[in-house]
């Protein structure tokens, strides 16, 4: 994700806890220490797939299943997969984390075999 | 609308605070101030951080626990250790401690103490909470801590150096000691702790009396001029050393400083001995100087209203090691538990310099224990999953992935020992989590026959000379793998207490055992021709199978079959099913 898609990301999940609050899906307290536990995970989203596996998180264990979130899980389901759609028609990876991960083990590989 | 005519009907329109319910109003408060942040000033983070503010039951707590002492928040060692946080209490440091982990504590306690300073339980009397953690720990205690309290690294192995092979530093002890008034044990300070513990050593050897001789009671009003009573109490103690060292608790001092003289051989011998195979965990706890590893990810606190004691994740400071560690890597993560301090922070960097591939072994080893040891229980193991909640495992996968995605190959060493190295349910899970557990399975579970051997191994399964030496390959690789963990073990003591004093905890011995264990995990695997080869820093790297399995099961865990996208739809349609 670009800076823009995490700001709205950041948005969005506040907007979320807005939301369950209101509606009397969080409590208080699970609402304090859910907003915490945002605040410390915004910094680990950096692809649409984090963001997917957060926001599934967010319904299997925090409980929140408001429209909300049905929305925003619809958006990056999306996204995750015209990802992997690129992917398959391009025949390489485009998650960054698994490319640098084939080049790390090609070098170590290649530096062993010296 | 309605119709106002009287001021009773406009009374009727005000809610007065004591009509509405605490909760209701908190949260539509909270509601208004989190929208008006939001939507009016788009700043999402403050919105959120409008919610984070401390429940009821901690802010009592605090209160409670701020009347008792300056600081409120103590961590407990997970395994042993000597706490990082506090190593300098303050006076009325807060010290919260489970029974079982007194055993660790009581040094400590003890060390508050002799510092002139006061550790204090919620409820407990501060004197049998401190006397009985002593008492019962003293055959643990960190002496070397306070030994080397204040002490730079060079200063340290000085120290070591001239305290295991000469006598010249207990010459330099024993005036020390003379300073030192004789009495109780506040009166003692870390000199005093260094001699008795050199003396309980001493005394252990030369007395020769097995754990529960009732004669050790004797021996202690002979050398050490204690009351019967005393003397009695600590002969019932569990194991020889605490019980002799207990004895010298309120030891008069010339009798210490007497037996010293009388026994220098002696103690030094005793000494050399006991932990000839302790300083190399002195020396793993030298090197890893440069960090302090987080065995902080945990507290225990006393629940306000039923005094029982609750263990919670210390989240803050974990996520705090964690996110140092996913943003500057290792190097974040070594500084952050170094809680930053200039001096720590100017200590590592001097280590860094003077010794880059010590350092960077050691920040490999520490990377693995940080994910296999201490983000790993964070998942529930330890504690209630309902403490934990949603916490660490996400975390520690986010963490794992940012080593994925790292360009060092030495991160990549990490993570394969942090996946490879500890055999658990929690290593399978972090397995699977990752999409390795095929690569696992395969390794823990392929039959022998249906193994690739290389050409040269087979000789070994054909030939009796081969069978004789893949026994006696085995029986090493198994011998060390089963043989150093009761080793470290027993170094812990030495270890935690020198990796104490460097600020380390136990981790030297965690490293030592995870490093034999790897050890023997090559050896075996190497033997059986698994897809491994060893890494010259002794750590197991992964060939190209690993990294195809592990491309293709996070791709898996994400698009495959109930992968991420999958439970995500299912959401979605389970959503729209209960609207009503």
């Amino acid at each position: 994700m670009d800076e823009k898609q995490k700001e709205q990301l950041k948005f969005d999940l506040a907007e979320l806890v807005v939301d369950a609050l209101k509606r009397n899906q969080l409590d208080l307290d699970t609402t304090h220490e859910l907003s915490e536990y945002i605040l410390d995970t915004l910094d680990f989203l950096d692809t649409h797939v984090d963001a997917l596996e957060f926001l599934v998180e967010l319904h299997t264990d925090w409980g929140i299943s408001t429209e909300k979130l049905s929305s925003l899980l619809k958006k990056y389901v999306q996204d995750v997969q015209k990802l992997y759609a690129q992917t398959n028609s391009e025949g390489k990876t485009q998650e960054p984390y698994i490319e640098n991960k084939l080049n790390v083990i090609k070098n170590r590989l290649a530096q062993s075999a010296q | 609308m309605t119709e106002l005519n009287t001021a009773a009907d406009i009374a009727k329109l005000i809610v007065r605070p004591r009509d509405i319910d605490p909760t209701t109003l908190a949260r539509d408060r909270l509601v208004t101030h989190m929208e008006e942040v939001l939507y009016e000033q788009r700043t999402p983070i403050e919105a959120l951080k409008l919610a984070t503010f401390p429940t009821p039951e901690l802010q009592a707590l605090e209160t409670k626990y701020r009347t008792v002492g300056d600081a409120f928040k103590v961590v407990t060692p997970h395994g042993g250790g000597v706490p990082t946080t506090y190593e300098n209490p303050a006076p009325g440091t807060l010290i919260l401690a489970k029974k079982h982990q007194a055993e660790t504590w009581g040094p400590y306690l003890m060390q508050v103490v002799m510092g002139g300073q006061r550790a204090f339980d919620a409820d407990a009397p501060l004197k049998t909470q401190v006397l009985d953690s002593v008492v019962d720990t003293f055959d643990r205690l960190p002496f070397y801590s306070d030994m080397l309290n204040g002490l730079n690294l060079a200063e340290k192995r000085q120290v070591f150096e001239k305290f295991f092979n000469s006598a010249k530093y207990l010459d330099k002890l024993k005036s020390k000691l003379a300073a030192v008034p004789a009495g109780t044990v506040e009166s003692l300070d870390r000199e005093a702790n260094l001699a008795r513990v050199a003396l309980t050593k001493a005394q252990a050897e030369l007395a020769g009396l097995p754990p529960g001789d009732p004669a050790i009671a004797a021996k202690q009003i002979e050398v050490n001029n204690l009351d019967t009573g005393l003397a009695m109490k600590l002969s019932a103690r569990d194991t020889l050393p605490s019980r002799v060292s207990s004895a010298l608790v309120g030891a008069p001092r010339d009798a210490i400083l007497e037996f010293i003289s009388d026994n220098i051989d002696d103690v030094n011998n005793t000494i050399r001995t006991e932990t000839s195979a302790a300083t190399t965990a002195i020396e793993a706890g030298a090197r890893s100087d440069m960090g302090k590893l987080p065995t902080i990810w945990r507290r225990e606190i006393v629940n306000a209203e039923s005094g029982v004691r609750e263990q919670v994740v210390d989240q803050k400071i974990m996520t705090k090691l964690v996110r140092a560690y996913i943003k500057r890597g290792s190097d974040g993560l070594l500084e952050a538990m170094l809680d930053r301090s200039s001096a720590n922070l100017q200590q590592l960097a001097d280590f860094k310099s003077a010794n880059p591939d010590e350092y960077r072994k050691l920040v490999v080893e520490t990377e693995a224990l940080f994910l296999a040891d201490y983000l790993r229980p964070v998942a529930g193991q330890h504690v209630g999953t309902d403490v934990v909640k949603g916490y660490g495992g996400k975390l520690k996968k986010r963490a794992i992935k940012k080593i994925m995605n790292s360009t060092d190959p030495l991160k990549t060493q990490v993570l394969y020992m942090a996946v490879n190295n500890v055999r658990n349910p929690q290593t399978a899970m972090l397995a699977q989590e990752l999409g390795m557990e095929d690569m696992v399975d395969y390794m823990k579970k392929t039959p022998l026959s249906k193994l690739k051997l290389p050409e040269k191994f087979k000789k070994l399964f054909t030939t009796k000379k081969g069978l004789i030496l893949l026994a006696s390959a085995l029986g090493i690789a198994g011998g060390v793998w089963y043989w150093w963990y009761p080793i470290t073990h027993a170094l812990s003591a030495a270890g935690s207490g020198i990796a104490g004093a460097y600020g380390t905890v136990s981790a030297s011995v965690g490293t030592m055992g995870a490093k034999a264990g790897l050890a023997a995990d090559t050896a075996g695997r190497a033997l059986f021709g698994a897809p491994l080869t060893i890494s010259p820093t002794g750590i197991t790297l992964p060939q190209q199978g690993f990294v195809d399995t592990a491309v293709q099961g996070t791709k898996e865990f994400i698009m495959g079959p109930n992968g991420l996208v999958d439970r995500a739809q299912e959401i979605i349609a389970n959503i729209a099913a209960s609207r009503p």
